[in-house]
């Protein structure tokens, strides 16, 4: 693995429900011990010193979803470098594509909930980046099943992402990860059952 | 716990809650501070991009050492110190301003008595100080150098007549108007709360 650090991207809007995504953003950043831009984009005639001020007390209140539901010992959130990337100006998906030809990332994370983007500038966004990951909508669990540990349900919702161009060394990335052992040994172990 | 309770309960009392791993009660406190500390550390940058990277640092460092609150002070004032404390510490890397360590304008008999201060009162003045920097921060350009340099970096009126190119008499009116215009505004600060003073702090001019 090259020991230059990886840029993670993760593109959301406040209109959205993103706080999951964010939260799976942020655990797999650590995981592969990157640095998560966070990009969105706001109209270029809103009030731009208001508009900017929701935004980051969403992402401050995005972390806080982060830090009650997903912080545990094994992740330690204020290692993630994150940056914020506030566009103004277009739609979200015109300037996530202008924004990634002019700086490249390792992995755009797409949020299921933002269809703008995933239905149709996939295509362009798997070309601009150096892989793209498209979370599908977070399945909470049933009331039959048991709660899933923090950790199963971050593999959880990569086993059912879509990967689209994912550098090779990806999982050798995740494999340094010691919780994947765990984690595959207990499915392995479910499966067997 | 409920929603309904938890909304009405204490800060302490939530953080004695967080000690025993509620994340509900951690959860409900985060939220009530995240945008006065963004409102904070905003109050001391200007910058919305730098005011959200010292916010989201100060959270983390508050939220990751939550145990090692003692309940010497209230929740907030504790909070707010923390993120008083990380601004300025964040200013004085990026040689924006350049302090010189309080320490090393006070003299003996001073560094004695913030000794025997109580964490309340310590407290009470980081936040007064806290209050002052953003005030001197908020100034016009010229207004605010001049205090830096004559109380902060401690320059002589000799130094600043020669800096300044203006006799001394000249020196001595500027520090006084420049001192009494931020005094006003940090009683009106007082009074009506300092977000409130500095977004109208250029419709005061020294004449």
């Amino acid at each position: 693995m090259s020991s230059v650090k990886k840029v993670l991207l993760y593109p959301f809007s406040i209109d959205c429900p993103y706080f999951e995504g964010y939260a799976w953003a942020m655990e797999l950043a650590f995981r592969m011990r990157a640095s998560l831009q966070l990009f969105t984009t706001i109209s270029a005639t809103q009030n731009v010193k208001g508009s900017t001020d929701s935004i980051y007390h969403s992402l401050l209140e995005a972390h806080g979803h982060f830090l009650q539901h997903y912080q545990h010992e094994e992740i330690k959130s204020h290692e993630v470098k994150r940056e914020a990337c506030i566009i103004q100006g277009g739609e979200l998906k015109e300037e996530l594509i202008s924004h990634l030809k002019k700086n490249p990332v390792d992995i755009v994370i797409i949020d299921s909930s933002i269809s703008t983007v995933h239905t149709s500038g996939m295509r362009e966004i798997v070309m601009e980046s150096g892989g793209v990951i498209l979370l599908s909508e977070d399945q909470p669990s049933g009331a039959d099943k048991p709660h899933p540990s923090r950790t199963d349900h971050f593999y959880d919702r990569l086993r059912r992402a879509d990967l689209y161009k994912l550098p090779e060394n990806f999982f050798d990335t995740l494999g340094n990860d010691h919780s994947l052992f765990n984690y595959l040994r207990k499915f392995i172990q479910r499966k067997r059952i | 716990m409920s929603t309904r309770i938890i909304s009405k309960t204490t800060d302490e009392e939530l953080v004695m809650f967080i000690r025993l791993d509620d994340r509900e009660a951690l959860g409900e406190l985060y939220n009530r501070y995240y945008k006065k500390v963004f409102n904070k550390c905003f109050s001391f940058t200007r910058k919305q991009e730098q005011a959200f990277d010292l916010a989201q640092e100060a959270l983390m460092k508050a939220f990751e050492n939550i145990h090692s609150f003692k309940g010497e002070s209230s929740f907030s004032t504790w909070l707010y110190t923390i993120t008083h404390r990380h601004c300025l510490a964040a200013l004085k890397k990026s040689s924006r301003f350049q302090f010189q360590p309080l320490e090393e304008n006070s003299g003996n008999e001073e560094e004695k008595n913030d000794l025997s201060l109580t964490a309340e009162e310590n407290n009470e003045r980081a936040e007064q100080e806290s209050i002052m920097y953003s005030l001197i921060n908020a100034l016009p350009e010229k207004e605010r150098d001049l205090l830096n340099l004559k109380y902060l970096q401690g320059e002589s009126i000799e130094d600043l007549k020669t800096q300044l190119n203006i006799s001394g008499s000249a020196v001595k009116m500027r520090l006084k108007r420049s001192r009494e215009k931020l005094n006003t505004l940090y009683t009106l600060a007082l009074t009506y709360g300092l977000d409130q003073v500095l977004e109208q702090v250029e419709l005061f001019t020294v004449s």
